[in-house]
């Protein structure tokens, strides 16, 4: 499992049917993220587990929503991956997510040099979901990396779309009813 | 293949550990960064005591010092926070407990910017006005309780009434005075001397305090503290308050000593979080039982256990 796990964050991808590799990183992505929002809210073990549980169905959810987008868009430009496919492609193509732990520790040093790579961590984060979503992405529906790159910020854009209009659409039914 | 196997574990390990870190660093970090508030509300509501919270299922009743003194800390740590506000509405509590939040408040104006002004309510008398004594400017509504300076120690003898009803209490002890303040029998005058002394000691740290706080002399403070109470604005007369009005006049001047420009943002420091309340829940052994809780011994009524109070 460990070769495996090696091989979706670095390697080429043999290792992309691997489901208990998708597990494995949806639960370790998960912990780190409950751990991290229990620090920042000074929680205790109470609230890791809750902010587990919520981060749970707000994964699942979102994972669904997003791997949805992701292949229906990737089907558009052409795609020929199959959806649980994509499924484990966004789950592995998350695992960057998972620096955020040192990111967040790096910038609570008190130090210059701290913040420096709390922030250079951070911008690791940041592109390497990218990155490592938008090769996952084009590994899986063999698609060229512009396609696949393409398809992750449509996918993005479509995702924040569908989130103002899930704030903009009670509104108008509560003012305009 | 092996070094793959040791670079993914490695890696796996490294941001679990960061997060472990971030998690268990986070009320260190919490309490030093700067918050949005310039003002720290800490209400005193209730008995001052060192009690113990009791978790997640204590009625919360009373003014527990020790987290009095935290949230102090935090204010103080805030780098945000220009002034506290005490809102107090407190009889009084324990000497102990009254004095150690005193001296943390005294930390604070001392080694510190930040202001502290006190807002009574109904009453802050006794206990209530030792830590009031603690702050820059006290602020009292005219009909506010306050005074009330000194200590009282108080034991009943039931000897006569327990012969009534034919209980008879025998006592081992190790030592002549280990049963001081029995309530079965007459206070020696050993007992009365050894505890007047601790009663004297204790009321003179009482006034030294309130010396140090208002800054005011032990002449002129002596002829008021032999224990009765004032109106806020009889103890306006008396310097022991420095101006009348409710809390909302309390925060103005808060603003005003602490320069705050516009309105000021007021954060509750005594105020636990939702996470931070269930935190200790899970962390820590379950509480007692109702029927256990009942006939436990430390849920009974609790002066009587307290030698030295400095309330009424």
């Amino acid at each position: 499992m460990l070769d495996a796990l090696f091989t979706t964050f670095f390697g080429p991808q043999p290792s992309r049917s691997h489901s208990s590799i998708t597990v494995l990183i949806g639960f370790v992505l998960l912990s780190i993220l409950a751990l991290n929002a229990a620090g920042k809210t000074g929680a205790g073990i109470a609230g890791v587990i809750i902010f587990f549980l919520l981060f749970l169905v707000a994964g699942l959810l979102g994972w669904l929503w997003v791997s949805a987008a992701l292949h229906f868009i990737a089907q558009l430009f052409g795609g020929q991956g199959s959806a649980q496919a994509s499924l484990q492609a966004v789950m592995q193509g998350l695992w960057p997510l998972m620096i955020s732990g040192p990111a967040i520790a790096a910038s609570r040093w008190p130090s210059l040099l701290g913040q420096f790579l709390g922030l250079l961590l951070g911008f690791v984060v940041l592109i390497g979901t990218v990155i490592t979503l938008t090769r996952a992405l084009g590994q899986v529906h063999q698609l060229h990396w512009q396609k696949a790159l393409l398809s992750v910020v449509l996918t993005l854009v479509s995702s924040l779309l569908a989130w103002l209009g899930l704030i903009l659409w009670p509104l108008m039914v509560l003012f305009g009813l | 293949m092996r070094l793959n196997r040791i670079l993914a574990l490695a890696l796996v390990t490294l941001c679990f550990i960061a997060a472990l870190g971030n998690w268990l660093g986070g009320s260190v970090s919490k309490s030093k960064s700067p918050g949005s508030a310039n003002v720290a509300l800490i209400n005193v509501y209730g008995v001052i005591s060192d009690e113990s919270s009791g978790g997640a299922f204590s009625s919360g009743d009373g003014a527990n010092a020790n987290k009095l003194i935290q949230s102090i800390k935090n204010a103080r740590e805030d780098e945000g926070i220009k002034a506290i506000l005490l809102r107090i509405n407190s009889p009084g509590g324990t000497a102990a407990a009254s004095q150690a939040v005193y001296e943390e408040l005294m930390r604070t104006r001392n080694d510190s910017d930040i202001k502290i002004i006190a807002s009574l309510g109904d009453v802050a008398a006794s206990g209530g006005y030792y830590i009031a004594s603690a702050a820059d400017h006290i602020v009292a509504n005219p009909s506010s309780i306050t005074g009330s300076i000194g200590v009282i120690v108080r034991t009943q003898n039931v000897s006569s009434l327990m012969d009534k009803i034919g209980v008879q209490t025998n006592t081992i002890q190790s030592g002549p005075l280990k049963d001081i303040l029995s309530p079965f029998r007459e206070t020696k005058p050993e007992e009365r001397k050894i505890l007047q002394g601790v009663v004297d000691e204790s009321y003179q740290q009482f006034l030294d305090a309130i010396v140090a706080g208002r800054e005011m002399s032990l002449d002129k403070l002596k002829p008021l503290a032999d224990g009765r109470i004032f109106t806020g604005t009889q103890a306006k007369e008396k310097n022991l308050v420095d101006s009348l009005g409710n809390y909302y006049d309390a925060l103005k001047t808060t603003a005003e000593l602490a320069n705050i420009s516009g309105e000021p943002s007021v954060r509750d420091f005594g105020k636990s979080s939702f996470f931070g309340d269930l935190g200790p829940f899970l962390s820590q052994s379950y509480p007692p039982l109702p029927t256990e809780w009942i006939s436990s011994e430390s849920q009974w009524p609790r002066w009587y256990k307290i030698p030295l109070t400095i309330m009424e």
